[in-house]
């Protein structure tokens, strides 16, 4: 694998939804946790939610909280999701991004064996063990990372169709995992359409889900050749009533002013050139739906 | 003074298996003239003539100024640096706490700053990336800075004082991470230091 296709699988694990944390197991948040996983916690999303250029911060607090209580699924969780955090959103240029998706692997694995319950880890464990099978040209955990996020997408398509997604995002628009994506981002649409769905919604720790979740849709769009369908939904981006408050209205005023010249981009051999996507090759790709206000 | 530079500032990215920092390039530039600072910031000059002037890393790279932006493009030749290189007085960056740049490119990449002392001791702040279509804002943040050893000359003194650096560079190391070799161009729209 050339260090370019590392680089680029790095900035994959980028996207991974640390959406929807908050809505774990009601043990994991219950009276029975020690004080220091509860401060731990509250330290990590006020970090993600609104001090993310300090992300590594709260890394303290929650090793603080596992050395007393390494059983905490939550705590486990929180750990693998800021290493995962800081992978996303190193520097990929830097092989020492790499310390951080073995920590979150391991984190996430934990949390996952401490809260069987919690459907939700594939979606950030999946990408991490792909990213990681890739270094190490390990074929066989490769396809099981992808049978894992399929299995999950089955079970609760609104909340994993973003990471099955993403992991398509930089395949040829004609192949079948990249088509796969797509229809995965589509059907999302009609599973949301009056659903009572956390991730169909902005929450006080998901600030903006929908605006990042529809700009990305609207890359996708694009990438697979439909600039009429993602202008269109550039447009309901920007009609979110939390869109004022978007951190990252100008990626999609960018995408709006340069529509077709970044589809001819998407459609010309040379993918080194693609325009920008919100959720790969960037600094923000967490905090573009967890950073508030 | 132009013609000096180049080759001073290749000699000291790129020739540190020579071992053989040039002596005089801290009277170099404590001879520049300082930047302005005004309401905490530094303003980076984004020329290409002058004695505060930007200057390629190496041969093959064309860096211009086009419409107050600096703008430079090249070829990435494996087992090279790309980019380019602005030398600057002792002190100009006395209590930095972050760089700030705008930046546009012809397709994907990395940059990478780097901040140079007098000693040949280099240190990097993250990579910052470079997108087709309107520039984009990047900061990186001297609590980041990290000892960048190929090209140093000098051992890892532990910390970096922004005060010491005499000169940064803007580095597109892909050249050592690809065996692709597309042209690249990339163009500063701003470049500016914040500054206590």
């Amino acid at each position: 694998m050339s260090r370019l296709r590392l680089v680029i699988l790095l900035t994959l694990i980028a996207s991974i939804p640390v959406l929807a944390v908050a809505t774990l197991a009601a043990g994991a948040t219950g009276a029975g946790r020690h004080p220091l996983a509860v401060k731990a916690e509250e330290s990590f999303f006020a970090t993600l939610n609104g001090n993310p250029k300090v992300r590594t911060a709260p890394l303290r607090d929650l090793m603080t909280a596992y050395a007393v209580s390494p059983d905490d699924a939550r705590v486990n969780l929180l750990l693998g999701l800021n290493h995962l955090w800081l992978a996303a959103e190193g520097d990929m240029t830097n092989p020492t991004v790499i310390d951080h998706l073995i920590l979150a692997e391991h984190f996430l694995a934990r949390a996952q064996k401490l809260d069987p319950s919690d459907r939700r880890i594939p979606s950030w464990l999946a990408p991490v063990r792909l990213t990681l099978a890739r270094i190490h040209n390990d074929k066989e955990t490769r396809e099981q990372s992808f049978r894992d996020i399929q299995t999950a997408y089955a079970e609760d398509p609104n909340f994993h169709s973003f990471t099955l997604a993403l992991l398509a995002v930089d395949s040829d628009r004609k192949s079948p995992e990249f088509q796969r994506g797509l229809a995965a981002l589509r059907a999302t649409e009609g599973g949301c359409a009056g659903a009572e769905d956390p991730s169909c919604e902005n929450r006080p720790r998901w600030p903006h889900n929908l605006e990042a979740f529809t700009t990305f849709f609207a890359d996708y769009e694009l990438k697979a050749g439909n600039a009429d369908r993602a202008r269109a939904l550039l447009v309901r981006a920007q009609q979110n009533p939390d869109y004022p408050r978007w951190r990252f209205q100008s990626e999609v005023e960018d995408r709006l002013k340069n529509l077709e010249s970044y589809a001819a981009l998407y459609a010309n051999a040379d993918p080194g050139d693609d325009p920008p996507h919100l959720m790969a090759n960037g600094g923000f790709m967490c905090q573009s739906c967890h950073s508030g206000p | 003074m132009r013609r000096l530079l180049f080759p001073l500032i290749a000699y000291l990215l790129f020739a540190a298996a020579a071992n053989a920092q040039p002596q005089n390039l801290g009277e170099i530039a404590r001879n520049l003239p300082p930047l302005a600072r005004e309401a905490g910031v530094v303003r980076l000059p984004l020329a290409t003539d002058g004695p505060l002037a930007w200057r390629p890393v190496r041969d093959g790279i064309t860096v211009r100024q086009a419409e107050g932006a600096l703008a430079a493009s090249y070829q990435v030749a494996p087992g090279q640096p790309a980019g380019a290189a602005l030398m600057i007085r002792p002190g100009s960056l006395a209590g930095l706490q972050s760089l700030r740049l705008k930046l546009r490119g012809n397709r994907n990449a990395y940059l990478t700053v780097a901040l140079h002392d007098a000693a040949g001791v280099v240190y990097a702040f993250p990579a910052v990336a470079v997108r087709v279509g309107d520039a984009r804002e990047a900061e990186v943040s001297i609590g980041d800075l990290s000892y960048m050893a190929p090209a140093s000359k000098a051992p890892d003194p532990g910390t970096f004082d922004p005060a010491g650096a005499v000169m940064i560079t803007l580095l597109d190391i892909s050249g050592f991470i690809s065996s692709e070799t597309p042209e690249v161009a990339w163009t500063i729209e701003s470049f500016e230091g914040v500054v206590q």
